[in-house]
């Protein structure tokens, strides 16, 4: 994988020189709360791979945005470590796309933040818009766009940064029913096409298996790793497909077991 | 991000760009057309308005409205409510524009307005930008002259009229005065309240495409508070439409006689849209609420601000001005925190 990026110069060398796209070592997180100091992530250790696609799961307060915000470099962990493979790509729940400007230009301000000389960026963005399969998108104003042509645009933009790692959390659970499903098959081409890490949060169980090729189940206040699946359901999988079903069964009894000991005290 | 190849061609087929991938899914075809008719069906359909549409919705009512005002005018011009040196008809008043015109001074008046609404503008931009980043970024200027800027942007800038002609006299150096000190507290105001009210969402996502520190100042805060071009016009159109009153203020009081007392002025009195929509160059309008820059604030929003009709912007600015009255425009949230 490391071998297939090389066009880009300074990730390409790191990526040859780590054998992770992030490492997650002994991190907890605590803040200061109505109660005193209050634990949200206590000592977690985990591994992306590059190329690897890793779901974390959990129901809520258990801190998985937390978790992805350390990684993504905006909040910095209590104890423990971090290390990714250049700076990480994010997309959110909302597109978080500026109004101000077009789609295409969204992804050109990512590229211009980048340092791609001016020349380049335009056919650059609109390579990136073609790749998520709007060619059509670059001059369109950011409400002029669907739901899921914004998730899109932003997933464009996040592409954008040339990151190896792709951090997502819950990009989808704003979308109705049928555009996730069509962007789960959208997100899963473009990862196999592309070869990023993505490390992608949601609470949605048959979301989480239906992607990733790892699911890492959080337990809650505070977080800390309950359980890991490895999926070796064979992709392109659908979300109605049985293996995921019974998959999801599984990881979905191991959830409610975690809620329910909150409710035992 | 690596495997495409297709460098700039636009209009590569989607089905083969799809088949092509590496490893694509069974039915690569079925999922570009799928995406392509989710699309359709979802995105906003925006095209083009017709002309006529737009002389409906948006021509329509504004003459509507003047048509309106013109024939109540009228009416209480036959009605005799008034004596004609104070309520001259709508003929009368029309007159008067078309003779200034034919004398050719029409435009040298209008001109005089502009250019000093556009000099008053820039000055209090020029003075009120500075002082609005000051106020938003330094917690101790914030805390000792925040309030006093919100407080300020409350009085109505008329109210500086009578000191401002005791302390300068009947002068340009009065009326600038007064302009910028209506002016350079709502521009500063409205700076403030756009740099506070920039959504935290926007930041982290600037932040995670690396804009921080002063490339964020650039294209996530300055870019948002310039709010494209719509905004940036109303900015332009909103402040000086109004600026150009204070002039006429003034001259209608040191320009007696039959020219100035046969025109509308005395309708200056008239709060809001009787006052000024029958005068199609809008000479006389008597509107303290333009003074406010509703378009610094129509920035902030990212939202065109030069609406035609004053009510509107009164509305917005009594809304805006008053912290108590809830509004859905945030900048009262920061004349709150100010105050």
């Amino acid at each position: 994988m490391a071998t297939a990026t090389a066009t880009t110069d300074k990730v390409a060398e790191d990526a040859t020189a780590v054998p992770y796209a992030a490492r997650i070592e002994h991190v907890s997180k605590s803040f200061a709360g109505p109660a005193g100091r209050q634990l949200v992530l206590d000592d977690i250790t985990l591994d992306v791979a590059p190329g690897e696609f890793v779901t974390l799961l959990g129901a809520s307060g258990c801190g998985k945005s937390t978790l992805l915000n350390l990684v993504a470099g905006l909040d910095r962990p209590s104890a423990g470590t971090i290390g990714t493979d250049g700076r990480p790509a994010l997309m959110f729940q909302e597109h978080a796309l500026f109004p101000w400007l077009t789609a295409g230009k969204n992804i050109e301000l990512a590229l211009k933040l980048r340092g791609v000389a001016k020349a380049e960026r335009r056919p650059e963005a609109e390579r990136l818009l073609e790749l998520v399969r709007l060619q059509g998108a670059y001059g369109k104003r950011v409400h002029e766009l669907s739901g899921g042509m914004r998730q899109r645009v932003a997933l464009a933009r996040a592409l954008a940064q040339d990151s190896r790692l792709l951090l997502m959390d819950e990009p989808f659970a704003a979308l109705d029913a049928i555009t996730r499903d069509v962007l789960h098959d959208e997100l899963t081409r473009i990862w196999r096409e592309t070869g990023l890490s993505v490390l992608f949060v949601t609470h949605n169980v048959r979301e989480a298996v239906r992607l990733a090729q790892r699911v890492v189940l959080l337990s809650s206040r505070p977080g800390r790793i309950a359980r890991e699946w490895t999926v070796g359901i064979p992709q392109p999988r659908r979300i109605e497909d049985t293996a995921v079903a019974e998959l999801s069964v599984e990881i979905t009894e191991e959830l409610r077991g975690e809620i329910r000991r909150h409710g035992q005290h | 991000m690596a495997s495409t190849d297709h460098g700039t061609d636009l209009e590569v087929d989607v089905t083969k760009n799809g088949s092509a991938a590496a490893g694509a899914p069974p039915d690569p075809n079925d999922l570009a057309g799928l995406e392509a008719g989710l699309d359709a069906l979802d995105s906003v359909q925006v095209r083009r308005t017709s002309l006529r549409e737009t002389l409906v919705r948006k021509v329509l009512p504004p003459v509507t409205a003047i048509a309106l005002v013109l024939v109540v005018w009228q009416l209480l011009v036959w009605a005799e409510v008034a004596p004609d040196y104070k309520l001259p008809s709508p003929s009368e008043v029309w007159g008067e524009v078309r003779e200034s015109w034919l004398q050719g001074t029409l435009l040298d008046y209008i001109w005089t307005s502009v250019s000093r609404g556009l000099m008053g503008f820039l000055i209090a931009l020029a003075i009120g930008t500075p002082l609005g980043l000051l106020v938003a970024r330094v917690k101790f200027v914030r805390a000792a002259i925040g309030p006093i800027l919100s407080g300020l942007q409350s009085l109505p800038s008329v109210a500086w009229v009578p000191p401002a002609v005791l302390w300068l006299g009947l002068n340009d150096s009065m009326m600038y005065a007064v302009i910028l000190l209506g002016a350079v507290p709502s521009i500063a105001n409205g700076l403030v309240a756009g740099i506070d009210q920039i959504p935290p969402l926007f930041l982290r996502a600037g932040r995670t495409l690396g804009a921080t520190g002063l490339r964020e100042a650039r294209h996530i805060r300055a870019a948002r508070l310039s709010g494209g071009p719509e905004a940036g016009l109303g900015l332009l159109l909103a402040v000086p439409d109004g600026r150009r009153d204070h002039r006429h203020l003034a001259r209608s009081r040191h320009r007696p006689g039959p020219a100035a007392g046969a025109g509308p002025h005395q309708q200056q009195h008239v709060p809001g849209v009787p006052g000024h929509l029958p005068d199609p160059h809008r000479r006389h309008r008597h509107r303290p609420a333009d003074l406010q820059p509703a378009g610094a604030e129509g920035a902030a929003q990212s939202r065109p601000a030069g609406h035609p009709l004053s009510v509107w912007v009164t509305l917005r600015r009594v809304m805006r001005t008053s912290p108590w009255l809830s509004s859905p425009h945030g900048s009262e949230l920061s004349q709150l925190a100010c105050v």
